[in-house]
């Protein structure tokens, strides 16, 4: 790195950029996706899926460990040349355009749904894609500072789903294990999407000062981020029944119109007030890592024209997401999209621990 | 990172640039020869006066004095300087032995004149001269004294008018950077508190003092502001302020990155957190860095109260700064896009109240706004009595004139007042003023996008906020970067005694603050 | 400073955009409800569509504030008629100057024969409605729900602020049940029937008068005012409200007097083979308001275990009465224990429990009754 005090961030952050990029509006539809196979114990598939994120977490580590001095690109170029290297990068940006083209659309859709009917597609969209250029203009330390603090944000909005609370009937959990093995995995596997983002360590990996810590602070962040899913999953069922959570897009803002509380009439709005912040992360973090990749691939001048290439990731962003027809195509999309998680997070990682062993042999291994 | 450009590369001191066009001559030895080579420069210069006097002997040493007229003490001059030289010198030994023995007889016989010193050449006389230090010439004696008796009138120590409190000292700086240094001194008598002078500004050739405790300061920091300040090629400062503009990280922000005071009693603990304390001579405004965004939130008080006390008040300053911030914006936006969220008693009430308004909530908020801005602008500047005058005049009659003409709802001016309340709360001037700013560009944006237009700007003010660094320093720490150590300081004030450490926010390379461990000693 | 100008450029596209305001709505041409009726149409009423036979239509009453200051009623009353209920707002604009917010109703008033008919096909609107909140409190009524609307009042700023104040947070004031929006739909789970407040139009007066009884999301029933109480006690909804007691022996009338109750229940379920036997044990807790003829509580020291027993056995009597005619009239579970059931043997009663499944079962109850204060006499 050019501008190691620009650009590098500790170990505690990574553990918000992390969370940043696992932890979007997806968790407000999780529960009614999760408990439509692992019904009751939509919980169990939550904690469940986590596996998934870690196994990626250690292929990604590993990966690092090995080639500690490289970046992403240098690393990929090494390992498998300079064309077949290039696509498989190009592949990476692609993806990340494209997932996050999702991600920015059902936001759209839920700010259009909740505060701005009338309001065009493009104009939410543009503004939704200037808060991620503006953010990942600033460089990857101010990302791992926002991160953080929009963490705690985050936790403290988190509150306000507790208010439900007062509404729930734990009858709806019981009994535990009825679904079955099969209904669980397949909840698992569904609920194991909406870790995408681990892959961002393939970028961050050389971007944290402290290497020998981020297997802690990636086991850190997806700890807490299960842990959060959990909540949620486990409000929505305490609170709506499977049955009820069936019926509802998502169920987690739904659940902030159930609460009563005096003098703030409506909490769903005051949540999507500070949602802004903690939706808009997964973007920001993933448009930054896809961003830097591609300046990295094309070797130009981070510190200069890291914006050119940031306009260029959202303008791909902006366009890709005009184009689902409604928030139900967007949502039907995403599910492929999450596909390409498992795709990025755990074959990417393996496919270069193959090629280092193809190349490097058995000795690079010890 | 944003650090901006800098154009001129750091060269040598300001001062060489400055004189360059005064040839470097030596001086002669007559006296004649000095005044014919000095004459030019001074001649046109009324306030300039040349004394001339004989010294004791046969035949008299003629001798002259050169002096800015109310620049230097005339009475220090008058009595220890030429009194004894007139009366008690003796020429032969001052020929013979040269200008040494003069000095020791200056020394010698005049109490307040310590600081002496012997020029050479044409340039650094002129200089000298008008540094506001007197010069004495002598005829037959190539060198020339100079001897430093800066006086005149200056205000005396006063009450800080823009920073009063309940507690602590009422002792606020004044123009006198010597005086200032002094204040700052006698609250820290510590050995290791560093006074370092420089002069900026080619032409005004200002005073400024930086000072740091060794010990303690961040090295990097200090050398961060020696470069800025020495990068500083201008012509004339005469207050502070020019000094902040040109050392800040980021000059387009809205937000203050130098702390500035006129307590002495708020920087010495600012320098025992390990800032750097800049004083410019002429001004009564102190400078401290680096700076954070929530020290703006802080006064001096918070540590002088209790700490419940202090606590409770310091919450309500982030309270006030929020509400100053966002309170107008969020009135325009939950009208006029989300009235839904409203209780629905209040809902109606406001509605009902601006039944009558042919406006828009936006403009009619806006109307509101600018009015009284420019109450406070115009209120300023008017000598006090007026201003309070206007003050009382524009909140009663105005307001009360604008809701009979339906230019605006009672509940907006009551909206508008308790933003403007809430910004004057803040302790911090700088951070009034951008406040002040920040309020407009929230209201626009509330205006076109509701409440997502209020989440939007937030989060581009954060990020702004959060991206800021003063000296190098992340400016929204300890909030991001979050510092758990200094958040006891920070939205609440613990007990002092268990502050033992300095806040790791500011580098320094001395963390132990204090060795209280709270416990009771049998 | 070339990056800044892209930024700045952004910024610019930004501004262009923002010159729309597409969601602005002034304040003041907003009508907000402050509650809805909603009744099957009544033929006669002015229907405003040409199409006025069509096979079902809604009416819908509003009670809408009047802002002005020199109006002289407080607020007006809108009716409007539509297929559906988001139909029938949108039937506003011929009548009514203002853009209709419907989330501001916190009252909804349904017509008896509406919710006879069904009301989750007919009330979509509430639910899609992103701006509704799931907090609007429900009430059926006997007769026209809009009747009720337009009940004069005099010491109320309008009718919704009396139902408001009557139907918000009922249950702390007595043993009315609320039932708000996101109830109604929650309570239509496996095994789980919705119940509501019924308020009828009496004496020029709107007055609660018991429970609507609900299977799914169609009214079936209705509950007296006592048997809402042992409804109420079995379905274990923790409420407040003042209970009677007479105490007699041989016929003669020992004491009489009431007590502020509140209850819990807990519900305890055992299977035998194909017999399934719930146990609900009523717990009450009170403060006893009066007692008319009895001694003194420091003479007699039963006294109060008679008052507890007393109680005890007058609630058990009405609570057997009200299980029997759930079990053979209404054939629905609306004291909410299937729930119990499922939640023991779960997917293997879940399909079944809706069908012919109270019916059949046991139902013992049990209840406890705690006299907690006695109040300043002795």
């Amino acid at each position: 790195m050019k501008d190691k005090t620009g650009s590098m961030i500790s170990s505690k952050q990574l553990i918000f950029v992390i969370i940043g990029a696992q932890f979007g509006l997806g968790v407000f539809s999780l529960p009614r996706v999760v408990s439509e196979y692992a019904g009751k114990d939509a919980w169990i598939a939550v904690i469940l899926s986590a596996i998934i994120p870690i196994i990626s977490l250690y292929l990604i580590e590993r990966l690092g460990k090995r080639m500690p001095d490289q970046n992403f690109i240098q690393m990929t170029t090494a390992l498998f040349g300079k064309y077949i290297g290039s696509f498989l990068i190009i592949l990476f940006i692609a993806y990340v355009i494209a997932f996050e083209s999702l991600v920015v659309r059902i936001y759209a859709e839920v700010t259009k749904l909740y505060l701005l009917p009338k309001t065009p597609l493009t104009v939410v969209l543009l503004m939704y894609i200037f808060t991620i250029i503006y953010i990942g203009s600033k460089g990857a330390r101010v990302l791992g500072r926002i991160n953080e603090f929009m963490f705690y944000l985050l936790l403290l909005s988190f509150m306000f789903l507790l208010l439900p609370l007062g509404q729930s009937d734990y009858t709806n959990l019981l009994p535990v294990g009825e679904s079955g093995l099969k209904g669980i995995a397949q909840g698992a596997f569904t609920s194991a999407y909406y870790f995408a983002g681990t892959e961002i360590l393939l970028v961050f990996y050389t971007l944290v000062n402290k290497k020998e810590e981020v297997m802690k602070a990636g086991l850190t962040a997806i700890g807490i981020v299960t842990a959060l899913f959990c909540a949620m999953v486990i409000i929505g069922e305490l609170v709506f029944g499977t049955y009820g959570l069936q019926k509802i897009i998502w169920p987690g803002l739904v659940l902030l119109k159930v609460a009563q509380i005096p003098v703030i009439e409506r909490l769903e709005f005051i949540f999507l007030f500070v949602w802004l912040g903690t939706g808009a992360r997964p973007t920001i973090n993933m448009g930054f890592a896809a961003s830097l990749s591609l300046s990295q691939l094309l070797r130009i001048d981070e510190q200069k024209y890291h914006i050119y290439s940031l306009v260029f990731v959202g303008l791909g962003i902006f366009i890709l997401a005009l184009l689902p027809h409604d928030v139900l195509a967007a949502f039907k999309l995403a599910e492929y999209a999450g596909y390409g998680f498992f795709v990025m997070g755990v074959g990417y990682p393996l496919l270069y621990h193959l090629a280092a062993f193809w190349r490097g042999g058995v000795r690079m291994y010890v | 990172m944003k650090i901006r450009p800098r154009k001129t590369p750091p060269t040598a001191d300001a001062r060489d640039r400055s004189i360059k066009n005064i040839p470097d001559t030596k001086l002669p030895v007559a006296l004649s020869e000095k005044m014919q080579l000095l004459k030019p420069y001074i001649e046109k210069n009324y306030d300039i006066i040349t004394h001339s006097f004989y010294l004791e002997g046969n035949p008299r040493l003629e001798a002259v004095a050169v002096y800015i007229n109310q620049v230097i003490d005339i009475e220090i001059l008058n009595l220890h300087i030429l009194k004894p030289l007139m009366l008690n010198c003796d020429r032969e030994d001052l020929l013979t032995s040269g200008s040494h023995t003069l000095i020791e007889t200056i020394y010698k016989t005049s109490i307040t004149a310590s600081r002496i010193a012997k020029i050479a050449n044409l340039s650094s006389l002129v200089q000298t001269i008008f540094d506001g230090i007197t010069i004495l010439m002598f005829d037959g004696l190539d060198d020339v004294l100079a001897i430093d008796i800066h006086g005149g009138k200056s205000r005396n120590i006063d009450v800080p008018p823009a920073e009063q409190t309940m507690r602590g000292s009422r002792e606020g700086f004044i123009e006198r950077v010597d005086v200032n240094i002094a204040l700052i001194r006698r609250r820290l008598r510590d050995p290791n508190l560093v006074v370092e002078k420089t002069l900026v500004g080619r032409r005004t050739r200002t005073e400024v003092a930086i000072l740091y405790i060794d010990d303690i300061a961040d090295p990097q920091i200090v050398q961060k502001v020696k470069d800025r300040i020495n990068q500083m090629d201008i012509d004339g400062i005469v207050a502070s302020g020019y000094v902040e503009q040109f050392i800040e990280d980021d000059p387009s922000s809205l937000f203050p990155q130098v702390y500035s005071s006129e307590r002495p009693d708020k920087l010495v603990p600012y320098l025992l957190e390990g800032r750097v304390v800049i004083i410019v001579d002429n001004t009564p405004l102190a400078l401290a860095v680096p700076a954070l965004f929530v020290q703006f939130l802080q006064a001096p008080e918070d540590y002088y109260e209790r700490t419940l006390f202090s606590s409770y008040i310091r919450l309500m300053r982030y309270v006030a700064w929020i509400v100053a911030v966002s309170l107008p914006a969020s009135y325009i936006a939950l009208l006029s896009y989300q009235p839904e969220l409203l209780p629905y008693d209040l809902l109606i009430s406001f509605s009902k109240a601006r039944v009558a308004v042919p406006f828009p909530v936006v403009v009619e908020a806006l109307i509101m706004e600018i009015i009284i801005q420019l109450v406070i602008e115009a209120g300023l500047r008017l000598p006090q009595q007026i201003g309070q005058t206007v003050g009382v005049v524009s909140g009663i009659i105005l307001g009360q004139a604008a809701i009979t003409a339906k230019l605006a709802s009672p509940i907006v001016i009551l909206i508008i007042s308790v933003s403007v309340i809430c910004t004057y709360a803040l302790p911090a001037s700088s951070l009034v003023l951008s406040t002040r700013i920040i309020r407009l560009p929230m209201m626009m944006l509330a205006a076109s996008f509701g409440l997502f237009g209020l989440s939007f700007g937030a989060i581009i003010f954060l990020t702004h906020l959060v991206s800021l660094e003063s000296m190098g320093v992340p400016y929204f720490s300890p909030l991001a970067p979050t510092r758990f150590s200094d958040l006891k300081d920070t939205f609440i004030r613990t007990f002092m005694w268990k502050m033992n450490k300095r806040p790791v926010s500011i580098p320094s390379h001395n963390p132990q603050r204090q060795g209280n461990t709270g416990e009771e000693n049998d | 400073m070339f990056r800044r100008c892209v930024l700045l450029i952004l910024l610019g596209i930004q501004l262009v955009m923002l010159a729309g305001c597409w969601d602005y709505r002034d304040v003041n041409r907003i009508d907000f409800p402050l509650a809805a009726a909603y009744d099957l149409h009544e033929v006669g009423l002015r229907a405003l569509r040409d199409e006025a036979n069509q096979e079902q239509l809604i009416d819908l009453a509003v009670i809408l504030p009047n802002l002005a200051q020199n109006a002289t009623l407080k607020f007006r009353i809108e009716k409007t008629t539509g297929v559906t209920v988001g139909n029938a707002r949108g039937q506003k604009p011929y009548t009514s100057t203002g853009t209709y917010s419907p989330g501001a109703t916190g009252i909804i008033i349904v017509g008896e024969d509406l919710a006879g008919t069904g009301l989750n096909n007919i009330f979509q609107a509430l639910f899609r409605g992103a701006l509704s909140p799931s907090i609007q409190n429900f009430a059926i009524s006997e007769g026209r729900g809009d009747g009720i609307l337009e009940a004069p009042v005099e010491d109320y700023l309008s009718m919704a602020d009396y139902l408001k104040g009557i139907l918000q947070k009922s249950e702390r004031r007595g043993f009315i049940p609320a039932t708000t929006l996101h109830n109604f739909e929650v309570w239509q789970g496996p095994g789980k029937n919705p119940i509501m407040p019924l308020i009828k139009q009496k004496n020029k007066k709107a007055e609660v008068t018991g429970t609507a009884i609900f299977k799914k999301d169609r009214m079936i029933g209705k509950a007296n005012l006592t048997e809402t109480r042992s409804l109420m006690l079995l379905r274990g909804i923790k409420a407040t409200g003042n209970v009677a007691f007479t105490i007699k022996r041989n016929g003669i009338i020992l004491d009489r007097g009431s007590v502020d109750a509140s209850n819990k229940r807990k519900v305890k379920v055992e299977r035998n083979g194909d017999d399934i036997n719930f146990l609900i044990i009523v717990m009450l807790e009170g403060n006893l308001i009066e007692h008319q003829f009895g001694k003194l509580f420091t003479e007699n020291e039963n006294l109060q275990q008679m008052i507890e027993s007393q109680i005890a056995s007058d609630v058990k009597k009405d609570c057997y009465k009200f299980i029997s005619k759930m079990q053979q009239e209404y054939r629905i579970d609306c004291i909410d224990i299937s729930k119990y059931a499922v939640a023991r043997w779960g997917k293997e009663l879940e399909d079944k429990v809706d069908q012919e499944f109270i019916e059949n079962v046991n139902i013992e109850v049990e209840v406890k009754m705690k006299l907690k204060n006695t109040g300043e006499l002795t």
